[in-house]
């Protein structure tokens, strides 16, 4: 089991809290999609992924981005089991989505950028330790069903 | 993986506006390297102090982003141009070259921090190519 500490908690909720899940998620999909373009492949039926200036504006990716981002609220209310709460999911994107787990470290990652940037200065080292902490442990919980 | 000459205008024109605040943006990637690989620390065990924001994590951020920079001049030939420093890595320093993917990370999270309007999604992936190029090089004389 995953120890977090009060602090970590605090920074995890506050991260959540102040969210646009909207601008955030679409951002971070779109940053994926745009840096590590093999991301596309999971993406045929979303339209227009031509160029960087097309996945900006397709809304199918907007949408998507933020059905994302919502996903992770599973494991803000449930930081203390988030590998059995994930557990469904994991297996959803093993049999069904077929989607290679390492995609879920470079979304993160791409979701770490977008919320350095949104956050500025307020992005500290303590905030970014645990963020990415809270990242590495979703990021694990999806991969974990995998066969 | 090789950078279009779009993408390596692109490197040296973010390098260029980003360099007033170079010092800090290494600095930072470097102490943030630490914190959040803390395995990254074992490198550096012969300092007094490795962790986060102190005096020689700051000191060595800056002379690693000193020699991105130097690498963006050699970015038409970073295999020729880093031979030493890749020797030097190689035989002396030793350091995994799974490492430099992870500061990498770092200084990619700092620009975007420092940088929010330019460091777009086309930056960054020119940017982030460029890291990758100039860690393969880095490696050249592993083995």
């Amino acid at each position: 089991m995953v120890e977090w500490t009060d602090s970590e908690r605090a920074v995890i909720t506050s991260i959540f809290s102040n969210l646009d899940y909207e601008e955030i998620g679409r951002k971070s999909l779109c940053r994926c999609l745009i840096v590590y373009p093999w991301t596309q492949r999971y993406f045929g039926g979303f339209g227009n992924l031509y160029n960087a200036e097309t996945i900006l504006c397709n809304p199918l990716i907007a949408a998507h981005g933020t059905k994302i981002l919502h996903g992770l609220d599973r494991a803000l209310k449930n930081m203390d089991d988030i590998k059995n709460t994930y557990a469904e999911l994991s297996l959803l994107h093993s049999d069904k989505l077929h989607v290679d787990p390492d995609n879920f470290r470079l979304l993160a990652d791409c979701l770490t950028v977008v919320i350095a940037a949104k956050m500025g200065p307020a992005f500290t080292v303590e905030t970014q330790v645990a963020w990415q902490k809270f990242l590495s442990v979703v990021v694990s919980a999806l991969g974990r069903q995998y066969h | 993986m090789s950078l279009s000459s779009k993408q390596k205008a692109t490197v040296k024109d973010f390098f260029s506006k980003m360099s007033t605040r170079s010092d800090d943006i290494g600095a930072e990637a470097l102490s943030r390297l630490v914190a959040v690989y803390p395995q990254t620390k074992s490198y550096f065990s012969h300092w007094k102090d490795a962790s986060p924001g102190s005096a020689p994590v700051r000191k060595h951020g800056i002379t690693i982003m000193g020699g991105v920079y130097d690498a963006v001049g050699k970015i038409d030939d970073l295999k020729g141009g880093l031979l030493s420093l890749s020797e030097l890595h190689a035989f002396m320093l030793r350091v995994d070259p799974v490492n430099f993917k992870l500061l990498a990370h770092c200084m990619l999270v700092c620009m975007s921090m420092i940088f929010p309007e330019e460091f777009t999604p086309q930056v960054h992936v020119a940017v982030d190519k460029f890291l990758a190029q100039l860690t393969l090089a880095l490696a050249e004389k592993y083995r």
